[in-house]
């Protein structure tokens, strides 16, 4: 490795002599850039995760969640099943390792797990009391090579600690997986992949609930893509909410104003 | 012994006869040490394991007095020991009787008696006496017990010593024999004291590692790992420091101890002005006894984790953070929603068994992710006193129900802990599409309890 890197190293030398500094240093990050692209590019058949979802994989630049990286899953209002939508696709990455569970604010409750497809035998929860001792937590459930998906709940966070728990996640190989507040939209992350999930109203008598989930910032792709999910009441199974209704759907009587596609969907 | 070698053989005799065999040398020490690991191995079928010194070959002595009932018996309770033994690379003949010395004569002339199965009928040698009265007592042509109680007893001490009169009445049961216990060891330990107070956390680290070092190199040569460290810290300030150190498995690696002492140096307050460190292994486990995983694996299921990160990790986190907020979430059949739920700690995992534990997936009632402590009042707006919520008020804005499923209704008896409780949940959708789940005390307030995340 180290005679390969010498003439490397030596036309370096030369470069910073003849170009000016910030020359030097914007020539540098180009090459580590691509540098980085072709170690992505190498280990894509081990390092990326389904989400389980088709259609959220769809809307991914490597179709799924790279392992070593993290997501960030902001919810715009409380309830709005963010961390539905997030355990169902850390079931993915459990198959890879345990799932550790970062509880700084005492409210996770476990018995939801089952239903969202957990393994409660393959799950660490962390109960840490103080702001510090949670994301210690994250960062080192983030380095330990064992582990498959770390989830964490975390209201503010200064970008230098999300940089921390970026480079703690790239150095290993699992997912690391933030469910923040609304107000983190407005923030600047290091997450790789940044989600929004926004409830919607779901018809009457259906027995699920409606997510629009966009792509707020993918690395190497293309944002502001989004779907509508669907979650059932009963299994918690996350699928691709139908767009159109049956073509043989019974419309709406006269007089009643269609106001989404939703609504013909309800009413066929 | 198919070669014709005997206990007794001489050495060189042995070698002519097998010249191919090793041939060690014979270290009664070593043996006795074994012994004693497998006499504390035995506590788990009897409180009282002592061994029995008497003879040139010693053997293990179990109190089972009140034990057989928990093994469904006797004979069952010797084959769990047999096999136990077996595992751990022995073959032990197992003898049950009311005295020490039948049992012992049992296990070990037992075949030599025939069909007649009494004691009578055992050879002398079953009396746990020595080599040279046996030879004595054949001269008399005196060969099974049986003959000998047959002879005054008054006259036999005179003849061979007292030893064979207090020996026949140990294995009838006419004189007391106690067991002597074998204990458990000392825990290790290592200490360090001086007159120059010192204060500064890296003196106190390059203590630390030379006591820890010091405990594990008294561990290795017993095979034993470090599970439990429990540090003494002397103050002339203050009142003694107790810090404990909980290890998920036994280990002996030096590193990862003092990554765990960091750690709790690092959160613990440490005394000023510390005159003394006391380091004790206040809990050690075979190294070939540690766990695999933590987890069970299914087939399907790829492994590409490390061998032991996890375990490290579980470490790390529960000397920084204690034992209590490093768990793993057990389901109880619990009806409250704030006692389905117990936390248990990876130390801990014994108590798995006292309560039943539902951890098997699946669709039960559906859950909320949030679940508050204490459930929160709200205002609550429903068209009919006890009818479905319409409208709630939480954190200062106002939720809009559009959707409400059918009450669940969860009552506990008036014997639990904090009494009857009854109260009726509702699972609700607000015009925005988020979820919660409220619930009715009794008919009269409401309550939010968690958020459907």
């Amino acid at each position: 490795m180290i005679p390969s890197e010498l003439p490397y190293a030596t036309r370096e030398i030369s470069l910073r002599e003849t170009t000016p500094g910030w020359q030097v240093i914007k020539e540098l990050r180009s090459r580590l850039r691509r540098f980085k692209h072709c170690i992505r590019a190498r280990s894509d058949y081990v390092a990326v995760v389904s989400t389980g979802i088709p259609a959220l994989d769809a809307i991914l630049p490597d179709h799924g969640l790279r392992r070593g990286t993290l997501c960030e899953w902001i919810g715009t209002e409380p309830g709005s099943g963010v961390a539905t939508l997030a355990l169902s696709v850390a079931t993915q990455a459990q198959k890879k390792g345990p799932l550790v569970i970062v509880d700084g604010k005492g409210k996770f409750y476990p018995a939801a797990l089952p239903s969202t497809g957990v393994e409660l035998t393959e799950t660490i929860l962390v109960r840490p009391k103080s702001k510090y001792d949670e994301l210690f937590a994250i960062e080192q459930a983030l380095r330990c090579s064992g582990v498959g998906t770390v989830l964490g709940f975390i209201d503010r966070l200064r970008s230098q600690q999300f940089r921390r728990l970026q480079l703690a996640a790239e150095s290993s190989t699992a997912i690391g997986m933030l469910i923040r507040p609304s107000f983190a939209r407005k923030q600047n992350g290091w997450a790789d992949v940044r989600l929004l999930a926004s409830p919607q109203p779901s018809p009457p008598e259906a027995f699920c609930r409606f997510v629009e989930l966009r792509c707020l910032y993918a690395k190497g792709g293309m944002a502001n893509r989004s779907i509508d999910l669907e979650v059932s009441d009963e299994t918690n199974d996350v699928r691709l909410a139908a767009e159109l209704s049956d073509s043989t759907c019974v419309l709406p009587t006269s007089g009643t104003e269609i106001s989404s596609v939703r609504d013909i969907r309800a009413v066929g | 012994m198919r070669q014709g070698i005997q206990p007794g053989t001489p050495l060189a005799e042995a070698q002519s006869l097998l010249d191919s065999a090793e041939f060690i040398l014979h270290d009664e020490q070593a043996d006795l040490l074994e012994l004693e690991k497998l006499a504390r191995a035995c506590h788990l079928y009897s409180p009282h394991v002592g061994l029995e010194h008497s003879c040139r070959s010693h053997c293990l002595v179990l109190d089972i007095t009140g034990c057989a009932s928990l093994f469904k018996g006797e004979f069952s309770l010797a084959q769990q020991i047999l096999i136990e033994l077996m595992n751990r690379g022995f073959f032990a003949h197992i003898a049950a009787a009311n005295t020490i010395g039948a049992a012992w004569g049992i296990a070990r002339h037992g075949h030599e008696a025939g069909a007649n199965r009494t004691l009578r009928s055992l050879p002398v040698e079953a009396l746990r006496i020595p080599d040279q009265l046996v030879m004595q007592l054949r001269e008399f042509d005196l060969f099974t017990i049986g003959q000998l109680t047959q002879l005054p007893k008054d006259e036999l001490p005179s003849r061979f010593g007292s030893i064979l009169t207090e020996r026949l009445d140990q294995m009838l049961g006419m004189h007391e024999e106690l067991i002597v216990p074998v204990l458990d060891p000392k825990p290790v330990s290592a200490e360090w004291s001086t007159d120059e107070p010192i204060c500064h956390r890296k003196a106190i680290r390059s203590i630390c590692t030379d006591l820890i070092s010091e405990i594990l190199d008294n561990l290795h040569p017993q095979g034993e790992g470090l599970q439990r460290l429990t540090a003494t810290l002397q103050s002339e300030a203050s009142d003694p420091v107790v810090l404990e150190i909980g290890l998920t498995r036994p280990v002996d690696s030096l590193p990862h101890v003092m990554d765990l002492v960091d750690l709790k140096i690092e959160t613990e307050p440490i005394p000023e002005w510390l005159v003394g460190i006391r380091l004790e292994a206040s809990a050690t486990a075979p190294l070939h006894l540690r766990q695999g995983t933590l987890f069970t694996h299914t087939p399907d299921q790829e492994l590409i984790r490390n061998d032991d990160s996890i375990e490290r990790l579980i470490d790390r986190l529960t000397a920084r953070l204690g034992a209590e907020a490093v768990v793993r979430p057990r389901l109880l059949p619990e009806a409250l929603p704030e006692k389905a739920v117990r936390f248990e700690s990876f130390s801990n995992s014994a108590s798995e068994k006292k309560t039943t534990i539902v951890d098997s997936p699946g669709h039960g009632p559906t859950r909320p992710l949030e679940l508050f402590p204490e459930p929160q009042p709200i205002e609550v707006i429903s068209i009919t006193p006890d009818g479905s919520p319409v409208r709630f008020y939480w954190k200062n804005r106002t939720c809009e129900v559009t959707h409400c499923t059918e009450p669940e209704r969860i009552q506990t008896g008036w014997w639990q802990d904090n009494g009857c409780c009854r109260r009726d949940y509702y699972r609700v959708e607000t015009r925005t599409g988020s979820r919660f789940w409220l619930f009715r005390n009794g008919n009269t307030s409401w309550f939010l309890h968690g958020v459907f995340e």
